[in-house]
Formats: C-alpha cells, structure tokens, sequence
C-alpha cells in the first residue's frame, strides 16, 4: 500500500450556522495528482485552507506527511507550496522581487530566479512590475512562487481559472512535470476535462460532503454510459442526431437499424465525461 | 525552526514593508509631517511674527533716545553707520521700522521745535509691531522734551511664568504625530494593506507564523517612530538630563502604538474603514498635546487619554529634565498599557488562525 502525504480525517469546519465542510475523510498518496471537483461554495476552497494551516477544523484533523498540520504547522508548510485561487502577489514589486521575498521567508538560498522564471514563461518580463502583468502572467508568477523551495506537495487551487489557452496549458505541463519529480499535487477545480487530463483520482464534493471518490476512469465505469453518436440526413435534408447507448443487450440491433434506416453523415463514440457523472450523482451543475 | 531563521524572516517583510507597501504614506505621516511641523514651529517662534519688534538706528548726532529705548527692554534695536545701509536692512525685512535721528535731536526737542524723524517701514510688518517702535520712540522723545506724560503705563502679565513658551506648547503635538502616524498607523496599515490584497494569506502559507508577521509589522512602525524620534530631539535640542532614558522611554511608547496599530489592523479589514476609524478616534489620540498647547486645562483630563502615557514622560524629560524618579508612575502605567494590548492582541491573533 503506497504511503500516505495527506490523510483527512472527518473534516468539519463551519461559518456560523452554515457547515461549509461536513465530515469529510480522504487519503492522498504520495505522487498522485488528486482532484477535488465541485462547484463553487462546495467547500473545496475551505478544505484547502484547512490543509494548508490556515483555518482549524471545528472537528476532525488532517495529517501531512505523516504530521499533525495543526500542530505542526511550520514544518509541514516548509514542505508544500500553495497556489491561491485569488491573485495574491505585491502588485508593487516587480515578478523576481516576489520570487525574492517568498525565497527569503521559506529559507531557499541557491535558488536559480531566472530558470524559474523562464519555466513558467515569464522570461523578459521577471523585472516588470507585477501591476503589468495580464493575468495569465500573474497566475503563471503564483505558479512559480508555489515552486520556488521544490515542496513536496502542491496544492493548486483553481490555477487554469479565466486564463488564455496558452497560459492554462503551460500550467497544465508544469504540474504534470511536478508529477513526474514525484509530487504529490492536490488540485481544486471545477474544470472537468482538467481533471479527467491530469488526475490519478477525483473526488466530487458538494455542500461540503465527497459525494464520490475514484479514478476518473473508475467513475466513468460505474456512473457513466457510452454512447454511439451519428449525425444523419432526414427531411429536407436536414442533418439530425441520433444517440445509440453501448454496452446494451440491442445495442446491435440498433446500430445496423440506423445504418439500414439512415444515411449516415458522421458516427462517432462518446464516453460520459466527469460533469456528466456529476450531474447524475448530485442532479447539479458544476458552475 | 532557528531564532535566525526567524529573525531573518521578520527582517525579509519589515524590509518590503518599508521599501513597497506604501512609501508615500509612511514619507508623509510619520516623515515629513512632524518635520515639516518642527521646522515651520521653529520659523515661526524666531519669526517677528511672534518675537520682539525690531527696531534699526541711524543717529547723526549723540541722541539719548537709543539708549532710553534700550533701557524699556521690549524692543531689539540694531545701530547702523550708514543711512543706505538702514534703509536697505529694512528693505530685507531685518527690521519692522528703521528711524533716523537727525543731529542735535535731543536739543531741537528741549527748545520745543518739532524736529523731524525719518522712518522707514518694512511693507511686510504687522502693523502692530510697527505700532509698538513708533509709540515707544514718540513716548521717549516727549520725556527728552521734559514733557510730562498723561498717563503711566506699567505692564502686568499675570502667572507670565507658568505659561511655557509656544514652541515647548507646540512640540507635544509634534511627538505625538510621529507616535500615532509613524508607530500606530504605519503598522494598521500595512496589515490591513495586506489582508485587503489577500497576501498575507500566501505569507502565512509560509513557515512564517502569523506571531511573527505581526511582529515584523510593529517593527516597521517602531522603527520609524523610534528614528523620527531621536530626529526631533535632535532638531529641538531637547534630549533631557537622562537620554538613555528617554530614548528607551520612546521605545515603550512606539511598543505601546505599535500594538494599538496590530490590533486595529486585526479587526479591520479594508483601508478605507481603517482611514474612517483613525479619523473618528485621532482627535481622542491627539488630544493629550491639546492639554500641553493650552496649560491652562486641568491635567487630570489628559490622564484619562491613553496616548498620554506614550506622550508625557517624552515631553517632560525632554523639556522639563525630569528625571526617572518624576516618570515612573506614567512610565508604570505605561508598561501595564503594554501588557493589556499585548493580551488583547494575542487573542484576536488567535481568533485568525491556528498559529497565531
């Protein structure tokens, strides 16, 4: 059985009457890449906060590393970087000042800054100040930051949110080459094909509850349906869709009714993706 | 974790709280402020604004006038060699009035012939000032004459000894600008800058605990105060018979200000509140120098102000030489101060997070 770098154990944290985490439990192994996936104000934000130090669960307790994060709280954040959903840098400084500041504060003295900077795409623009930067720019500095002592888990949270196909698919690379040195990243979103790309396992959380927990493909297996979807010609030449679900007892059947009734334009299979299975768990969307 | 590490964690945000979280604010309030007051206070004292009226004197004979109006003592004259040099002094504003005392002056008004006196007026002067040389040399010229006068002037100033001059009325209010702005609102701000912007929850994702990042921001503050402190005393000259006390005296009030500035940053959590409730509660902690300003109101009231504390034992060392024995009391209410706000700023702090 792999080790553990994050154990919850019945997480409960509350905003007065409201239960924004209720009672919830999970095991993160060691290098995996985890996602939480959940609308927002499931409580996926308040669950990080949780495991990063930050709040103290009204109930319940969460190890990383093996360590109490409520005890020893300086310890295990010496060893994790966090990547905030909001944009939290100092505007005023420039990337590298940041970069500079947060090296200081977790200890990292030989830290090569231009190397960094020129992995996350910021090459020419580490000495501009940050109230400059799109925030794209801004999201990939928060990345770098997150990177800078080499933390053995990662927690992202919302990283690609509202940013440019390039500069979301540079962070996707960055955390799948995190994955490749062995880190463990836990990762909050609400983007299901991201997670379905990047995830070992997924756990969908709403009004504060994990409603599943698996590998996306597991999921896919046990929620979902695959289907045969063809586009055909019908009346006035219109092009119609037709829908054939698989793994049926007449799916045959049905399959050579369609090519035998229609003239078939395109055909192509579908598996059900994640928003599907959450949607059938929870009857919710996710945004 | 290592004390140094620590240290230099603490040391890693006073030094970006100083260089990047709002320079203007801390140049202007806790800086420039208190000495641009100081120095406009000291201008305006040796001014003529506030001082004596001064009078310039070209005798062409040997009048007794000069020495007569010396005699009063309420004027400062200034003798001259030369008429052009008079009348130039005056043009600079060195005197309020310039006269000129023809030959034979003293003679021309024993014989009653009505001699004639050339004034010149600086166009700058109050005309109270030039009201005052003018009168005083028509008063001495009518004696020279052996006129009698009609009336006798004498001038009393009831309790002129307990009333302190202006600029030791006005330093308190300069002290304790440069505690409240540099020791209390630099660090409120710069906290409350922080939890605006949502940074100190990154630096809190650090091994920084939030103890420390509350004591690097009441550093910031301290410093400022400390420094700007020892500059005014320097300024003013005013470092007392006991400077190692004073100077340690200003550090306990920049620790009291600064924990005031952590706790009000605790419970606010935008800028715009934060500027609200300084403007709502400045004058409560201004208001000691206000006793200082006006000796005329009764000292218990200033004691009921916290600030006082911070603020008294500062300015009677450093004006009165008062010495340990005359402050401890203010300096023991002073430390209690301290441990109050310290018990109250631990448990919000607490209230934060887990690690405060």
């Amino acid at each position: 059985m792999p080790e553990n770098a994050i154990v919850a154990e019945n997480l409960v944290y509350r905003y007065g009457d409201l239960v924004a985490v209720d009672g919830i439990s999970f095991e993160v192994a060691k290098g995996e890449i985890f996602s939480f996936l959940g609308p927002n104000g499931a409580g996926k934000t308040t669950t990080v906060s949780m495991l990063i130090g930050q709040r103290r669960p009204h109930k319940g307790r969460a190890f990383l590393l093996g360590k109490d994060i409520t005890r020893e709280t300086a310890t295990i954040q010496a060893q994790i970087g966090v990547c905030f959903e909001v944009t939290n840098l100092y505007e005023e400084m420039t990337g590298v000042e940041n970069l500079k500041l947060f090296a200081r504060l977790f200890g990292v003295k030989d830290l090569d800054f231009n190397a960094l900077i020129e992995r996350v795409g910021l090459a020419g623009r580490a000495r501009d100040k940050v109230s400059g930067y799109s925030k794209g720019m801004k999201q990939r500095l928060m990345v770098a930051r997150s990177l800078l002592h080499q933390p053995r888990i990662l927690f992202l949270d919302e990283p690609t949110e509202g940013l440019d196909p390039v500069s979301a698919e540079a962070i996707r690379n960055i955390i799948l080459e995190e994955h490749e040195r062995g880190v463990t990243v836990f990762l909050t979103t609400h983007d299901m094909q991201e997670a379905d790309r990047l995830s070992d396992r997924v756990a969908f959380i709403d009004r504060g509850e994990i409603v599943a927990l698996d590998t996306p493909h597991n999921l896919k297996q046990e929620y979902g349906q695959r289907m045969v979807v063809a586009e055909v010609r019908g009346a006035e030449d219109r092009l119609e869709q037709r829908e054939v679900v698989m793994d049926q007892p007449d799916t045959p059947d049905e399959l050579q009714a369609l090519f035998r009734e229609h003239e078939v334009v395109t055909i192509h299979s579908r598996e059900a993706t994640l928003e599907d299975i959450f949607i059938e768990i929870t009857g919710r969307e996710l945004a | 974790m290592s004390l140094a590490s620590r240290l230099a964690r603490i040391v890693a945000v006073i030094r970006k709280d100083m260089l990047y979280s709002s320079p203007g604010l801390i140049l202007i309030f806790a800086v420039l402020v208190p000495l641009i007051a100081t120095l406009v206070i000291s201008a305006v004292v040796d001014s003529p604004v506030l001082g004596e009226p001064r009078l310039g004197l070209f005798d062409q004979g040997a009048s007794q006038l000069p020495e007569r109006l010396a005699e009063r003592g309420h004027l400062t004259i200034t003798h001259y060699e030369q008429q052009d040099a008079l009348r130039d002094a005056v043009l600079r504003g060195d005197h309020e009035v310039g006269a000129v005392l023809p030959e034979g002056l003293d003679e021309a008004l024993a014989e009653d012939e009505e001699p004639t006196i050339t004034f010149y007026i600086w166009g700058e002067s109050l005309e109270s000032q030039r009201e005052i040389v003018i009168t005083s040399i028509e008063r001495e010229a009518r004696i020279v004459a052996g006129q009698e006068l009609p009336i006798e002037v004498t001038i009393l100033q009831p309790e002129r000894q307990e009333i302190p001059p202006w600029e030791e009325r006005l330093f308190p209010l300069v002290v304790i600008m440069v505690i409240v702005y540099g020791g209390m609102l630099i660090p409120a701000t710069v906290l409350v800058k922080e939890k605006q912007a949502e940074t100190l929850m990154a630096l809190t994702a650090t091994p920084m605990s939030l103890a420390q990042l509350l004591v690097a921001k009441g550093l910031a503050g301290m410093i400022i105060t400390i420094v700007m402190g020892v500059v005014l005393l320097g300024i003013n000259d005013a470092f007392g018979p006991q400077p190692a006390l004073l100077i340690g005296v200003i550090i306990l009030s920049a620790l009291l200000a600064a924990e005031m500035g952590l706790v009000l940053g605790l419970f606010i959590s935008d800028v715009v509140t934060l500027y609200a409730v300084i403007e709502a509660i400045g004058i409560l902690l201004l208001a000691p120098a206000l006793f200082y300003l006006f000796p005329q109101l009764p000292d218990w009231i200033a004691r009921l102000f916290p600030s006082y504390y911070m603020l008294a034992p500062i300015i009677e060392m450093s004006l009165h030489d008062a010495v340990w024995a005359d402050i401890s009391g203010d300096v023991a209410v002073l430390g209690g101060l301290i441990v109050a706000i310290t018990i109250l700023g631990v448990w919000l702090a607490r209230r934060m997070g887990p690690r405060g």
